[in-house]
């Protein structure tokens, strides 16, 4: 069994952060979700459902659905709710008058990105069940693991420039350093880059894009 | 491919990569020092022979909380020789176990006047699910520790949607502004534990404490495969980290036992059809453990309890193969090997006396159990009178730090 003690001790959020985070998060997930299901739908009313459900997500307490999404799926990743405000952003009218936002992706991840987070689902799983030898999860309270997933996120823009920073690196960028200042949601760099809902998404994209390709 | 640029990007990530990890270093401004066990230190010649015995010097049930028809799951807590209370005790209670309305209850008994105060609730779910901002669908397993500076931390189940496989260990402490009479818990957060929504990560047995004022909580893993972990804390009840205690799918509820500040074991409930204690062993201060051949002794799937006393180690359970209703004191030098030492319960037919708690004062044990799910019995346990005689010193260990 692999030790955990033998580290620095876990910087984990302030309790503080947490309700808000949750609430911003649940939100703009949320949002992002009915925009997506809705999609065939009048922009009108799409736009006017999106604003509701994100002002229903402010709503605490047991009246409000984060309470409840909070008691299942505590909170959702940074990477998760990044993705989705770029979604959002990137179906909102305003966007379309920005030359940036005309040049972003229509989807903000690629293929490579999708896999790595597949295969490091699968393995934090299995570490959940403590069927790997190692304490994969564990590792996620390292700074070295933020330092190397900040690495990982940069590649593109090492190699691509300012346009690889528009693909997944980027939010993963966004994800790692926001990540380090606030230390949300968890304290585990693992639970900021991807939760239990966003791997499966990201399954459901591989298979989508492997069809494609075939 | 412009390769200039790249080396110079490249040059660009490894500094911020380098930033971003000298600052998350930074801010970890704790330290870790090895997990030596405190180990009690006494001179009584008692302690190496097998003849300390001790005997039920009185016993009860705890007071329940106004309307609780079922309580579970007790631990104990000694406090300190300035209070006015000798030990608390936390339970769950309320109409019955996972029912809406149960609550983390607590009492306390008085030096004073040596009875039982009256029982409270101090812990309830609405009132935390509102500072958490998030709902917690059922509480149990209370367990509490005293940290460096006597304030009170309890570690409670909560669950989400979902059995207690899906509970999750929520950390609470003692609000600054609030004594042992009038205890008022305020939460510190849900421990970090698992990236499956942080379930299903249970809490149950006391913890061990560690020389440098922190300890190590016991806590176990159970949706589907189950295993036993242990958790770090230091001496201000922060979180340190988690190591896997056994390699066995079906041990849960580990209780810790110090031979030594580094060699420790680890005895643990074992939920197959025909179970024996599960132990498993560590020499290094529980960085890695390894696991040990199952002990002699039956055990019915139920929660056992230990505690290091005279030099010896005691072990509370549940001595039948198939049932809850007989709780036994065992007693080891060497945690191997075990002798029944005192029968706490003879119970008969559908009667269960299980989940037990142990603790020290002075010279006496006091072991609490939950009585058919409906309320919480206890006993304390003195050394045997002329034991007491021929050897006074040992009235004066403690095992408390």
């Amino acid at each position: 069994m692999t030790a955990a003690w033998d580290a620095l001790a876990p910087s984990l959020p302030s309790l503080a952060h947490l309700p808000w985070a949750m609430h911003v998060g649940w939100g703009v997930v949320m949002a992002a979700l009915l925009n997506r299901l809705l999609s065939q739908s009048v922009g009108v009313v799409r736009h006017l459902i999106v604003w509701v459900v994100a002002v229903i997500a402010c709503i605490p307490g047991i009246w409000g659905p984060v309470y409840w999404l909070g008691l299942a799926f505590q909170t959702p990743s940074l990477l998760a709710v990044l993705w989705a405000g770029q979604h959002l952003y990137s179906r909102w009218p305003i966007a379309a008058w920005t030359l940036k936002a005309r040049q972003s992706p229509r989807s903000g991840v690629n293929m490579t990105f999708a896999l790595f987070g597949v295969v490091l689902g699968w393995l934090l799983l299995l570490d959940t069940l403590a069927l790997v030898p190692m304490q994969l999860y564990a590792w996620g309270f390292s700074p070295w693991s933020a330092g190397a997933a900040l690495l990982f996120g940069l590649l593109p823009w090492i190699f691509q420039g300012m346009s690889g920073l528009r693909s997944a690196g980027g939010l993963i960028v966004v994800a790692v350093v926001v990540f380090t200042l606030l230390r949300l949601p968890t304290g585990n760099v693992w639970d900021a880059l991807l939760d239990p809902w966003l791997w499966l998404v990201l399954h459901i994209y591989l298979v989508r894009m492997a069809l494609r390709i075939r | 491919m412009d390769i200039p640029s790249v080396l110079l990007r490249l040059m660009g990530a490894a500094l911020l990569t380098g930033a971003l990890v000298a600052f998350g270093v930074s801010e970890r401004s704790t330290t870790v020092s090895p997990a030596l066990a405190l180990v009690p230190i006494s001179q009584s010649p008692l302690d190496v022979s097998a003849d300390v015995d001790w005997k039920t010097g009185a016993k009860g049930h705890i007071p329940m909380p106004e309307g609780a028809m079922a309580a579970h799951a007790s631990t104990l807590v000694a406090m300190p020789d300035n209070q006015p209370d000798a030990l608390m005790a936390f339970w769950f209670a309320g109409d019955r176990e996972s029912a809406p309305n149960v609550q983390i209850a607590s009492a306390s008994f008085n030096r004073a006047t040596q009875t039982w105060g009256a029982a409270r609730f101090v812990v309830n779910r609405h009132d935390m699910g509102a500072q958490l901002g998030f709902g917690l669908r059922r509480l149990g397993n209370p367990v509490a520790w005293l940290d460096a500076s006597g304030r009170m931390h309890l570690f409670v189940v909560a669950t989400g949607w979902g059995g207690w496989a899906a509970g999750r260990i929520l950390h609470l402490q003692q609000r600054q502004d609030s004594q042992s009479a009038d205890l008022e818990f305020e939460p510190v957060g849900l421990l970090p534990l698992s990236w499956l929504w942080n379930t299903s990560f249970l809490v149950r047995t006391a913890p061990l404490p560690l020389a440098d004022g922190g300890m190590v909580l016991p806590a176990y893993f159970e949706l589907g495969f189950k295993y036993p972990v242990a958790l770090r804390f230091d001496s201000k009840g922060n979180f340190v980290g988690m190591v896997r205690i056994s390699n066995k799918r079906y041990a849960l509820q580990p209780a810790l036992i110090a031979h030594s500040p580094t060699h420790w074991m680890a005895l643990m409930r074992d939920t197959r059809e025909v179970g024996k204690i599960i132990a498993a062993q560590t020499v290094d201060a529980g960085q890695n453990w390894t696991d040990l051949p199952d002990l002699a002794l039956d055990n019915p799937d139920s929660a056992i309890a230990t505690l290091r006393s005279h030099g010896q180690h005691w072990l509370v359970h549940n001595d039948s193969p198939h049932s809850r209703e007989k709780l036994a004191l065992s007693r080891s030098h060497n945690g191997l090997e075990w002798s029944t030492s005192l029968r706490l319960e003879e119970g008969s037919a559908g009667q269960e006396f299980s989940y037990p708690a142990i603790v020290q004062t002075h010279n006496s044990l006091w072991i609490s159990y939950t009585d058919q799910r409906r309320s919480i019995a206890w006993q304390r346990l003195d050394l045997n009178a002329n034991q007491t005689a021929q050897n006074p010193s040992a009235s004066n260990e403690k095992d408390k730090p």
